[in-house]
């Protein structure tokens, strides 16, 4: 709650005053009528699961001006208290337009695909009929969604700026969606960016529209296993190292051990049903040095998003090591906000380490920071229990 | 000059297709007694290593040592056009080519080009072991997948009274048992009773590609890697297999 807080402290971009004008007001209490919108969208894509193929595509349009630098910006998130993120992504009307996945001929969703392109706030305005649905969207996959109102037509669109790689990569329909992601990626557009363009069809050769609950995670996977390339050359870290982070209701542990790569993570929901004592296993999925083919069907879009977090660290060091994530999620977290959290939480965790000379003071330290039970962390864990050796220790 | 012939491609293939579940390319030597192959896996925790001799192939010329560098997928495309009963052979081509003429009646000729990759020496693990057991491969895949269905690592013991497997996660347990002296069990030799585990994704990659009704012996130590070895006919050629242990 932001109770308490001074009004002119600022929250990620943001005066708590401003946000708590947003509370003030839900947006799906507000009365709706078909007509002309007007608005700004920072820019801010969204593409539907629901009806697939056919699905509702749309730009959100934040109703406070000083929403639109940190509406699409979950890097400045963690600062904020959930009940304020839920303000600020639900402060936001979202005009949709139903159309089939594949082949992108719509003008309106062409004109979509122009705003997503943009750097900057684009000006649009649109004729808008029936809300669709008011009450916003809440789930584990991607950031809160408000009310969404039939896109009828686009009336009016600024010209967005549009920044060279993003020209380069959406014109180009001869480069793989992996290559173009990478491209992006390596050219310091954010990650979020990079998302709303592959959901939007602007990256890859077959360009259909990517819902966006499947973009964040075919995006974290793709630039994941570019950076997992690239780190493979490097040489391993010497000592064990630990660090964690609580946001949101999130704890994270991080160890990166001394070996060739390997990654596991572990998600426990115990504290959050109060069941930390029991002797209950936890969700867990895993891979080795060629990393892995099949979906991690226990941990889903988390394990893609902490994966490319511990990836990109390794890639700054330019260091080889396994990684272990253990994730515990208690009652403070309240609202389903979205993946995001894991990769921001981890990025931010990563920024301190404690250094171990041997795993089992590492692991030690490591189950400590969490609530869970140390024998259901050890229990559901591959790399937890046994350490893989190399050949070449025993080599003549 | 280097020209050597294979009756068939199998025992081909059977390399390609296990070297190539390990790693990409790899270093052919032929030695005027002997073709060899030693790669370990760029995750350095599996070794593979061949050892065919002369007298397996039905012609054998290596006047001088020759190291081939290769890489597995272009050889392995071509071996697999072959028949079960074309004969192979392999000579050097102009411009560092390798000519390969699958035929049998009908003859196709093939050529690759050589990689430049710089050759390295892989030395053998050192290590003494204390126990052996020689299996039905199929024998052996089939315990593996038993205790794959919960866990991804076996423990292996052996003592005097057989072999055991074992293997538990989050999800359950899994054993299997096979006796001394049960037809699981061709030959076993215990100086001490072991206990090692391993993973059962790496034992598989060098299973899998091997025909189910050979038999492999199994030789490991505590908290040693396991040498699995596959004897290529009657003539002395082996292929072997090591991987590290996971350890507590």
């Amino acid at each position: 709650m932001v109770m308490g807080v001074e009004g002119n402290a600022w929250r990620g971009g943001m005066k708590i005053n401003e946000i708590l004008e947003m509370l003030k007001e839900p947006l799906w209490q507000r009365r709706w009528s078909p007509g002309t919108l007007t608005g700004t969208t920072p820019p801010a894509t969204f593409v539907g699961e629901s009806g697939y193929p056919k699905v509702s595509v749309g730009s959100a349009l934040p109703q406070h001006e000083r929403q639109l630098s940190i509406y699409e910006d979950p890097r400045s998130w963690l600062d904020m208290t959930i009940d304020e993120i839920v303000a600020l992504r639900t402060y936001a009307v979202l005009p949709v337009k139903k159309a089939e996945v594949a082949p992108i001929s719509d003008r309106d969703i062409e004109l979509f695909q122009q705003m997503t392109m943009g750097d900057s706030p684009v000006d649009t305005e649109l004729k808008v009929g029936k809300i669709v649905r008011r009450s916003p969207v809440f789930n584990g996959y991607y950031a809160p969604v408000g009310t969404s109102i039939e896109a009828l037509k686009v009336l009016y669109m600024a010209n967005p700026k549009v920044p060279r790689p993003i020209e380069k990569v959406a014109g180009d329909r001869d480069m793989k969606a992996s290559d173009g992601a990478l491209v992006l990626y390596n050219s310091d557009i954010s990650i979020y960016k990079i998302q709303n363009l592959l959901s939007i069809g602007l990256i890859g050769r077959k360009r259909r529209l990517v819902p966006t609950r499947w973009g964040i995670t075919a995006t974290d996977s793709m630039i994941g296993d570019a950076l997992l390339d690239l780190i493979r050359d490097f040489p391993r870290i010497d000592r064990y190292l630990v660090s964690h982070g609580y946001f949101l209701g999130n704890r994270f542990v991080v160890i990166l051990t001394p070996d060739n790569w390997q990654f596991e993570m572990l998600e426990s929901w115990l504290p959050f049903f109060g069941r930390q004592n029991t002797d209950t296993t936890i969700a867990a999925d895993h891979e080795g040095y060629f990393g892995r083919s099949a979906y991690a069907s226990n941990i889903e879009g988390a394990y893609y998003a902490a994966r490319l977090a511990i990836l990109e660290y390794l890639r700054r060091i330019r260091k080889q090591a396994g990684g272990i994530v253990l994730m515990e999620v208690d009652r403070n977290w309240t609202t389903s906000l979205g993946v995001w959290r894991v990769r921001e939480g981890i990025r931010r965790a990563l920024q301190q380490f404690t250094t171990y000379d041997e795993l089992d003071s590492a692991k030690n330290a490591a189950l400590c920071l969490m609530s869970t039970k140390k024998d259901n962390w050890i229990r559901s864990s591959l790399f937890l229990t046994k350490r893989q050796l190399d050949i070449t220790q025993f080599l003549s | 000059m280097l020209q050597v012939l294979t009756t068939t491609p199998e025992t081909w293939s059977t390399i390609v297709r296990t070297a190539s579940s390990i790693i990409e390319e790899v270093n052919f030597e032929f030695h005027p007694d002997m073709a060899s192959m030693r790669s370990m896996d760029p995750s350095h925790i599996a070794l593979v290593n061949l050892e065919w001799v002369a007298p397996s192939f039905e012609k054998y010329i290596c006047d001088s040592e020759n190291i081939l560098s290769i890489r597995l997928a272009d050889l392995d495309k071509i071996i697999k056009r072959a028949d079960a009963n074309d004969k192979v052979e392999l000579s050097l081509g102009e411009e560092r080519t390798l000519v390969i003429k699958l035929f049998d009646g009908y003859k196709r000729e093939f050529s690759i080009h050589l990689l430049d990759s710089q050759y390295t020496s892989v030395p053998l693990p050192k290590v003494t072991y204390s126990a052996k057991v020689i299996m039905p491969l199929k024998s052996l895949r089939n315990v593996l997948d038993d205790i794959s269905a919960v866990s991804e690592q076996v423990n292996i013991k052996l003592d005097k009274s057989g072999a055991s497997f074992a293997g538990s996660s989050e999800s359950g347990k899994a054993s299997a048992s096979i006796a001394a002296g049960s037809g699981d069990i061709k030959d076993m030799s215990v100086k001490d009773a072991v206990s090692a585990t391993y993973s059962v994704e790496y034992l598989n990659k060098f299973l899998k590609s091997l025909n189910p009704a050979k038999e492999i012996s199994l030789e490991f130590g505590n908290k040693m890697p396991i040498k699995l070895e596959v004897q290529l006919d009657e003539k002395g050629s082996k292929l072997q297999y090591y991987l590290a242990p996971r350890v507590d």
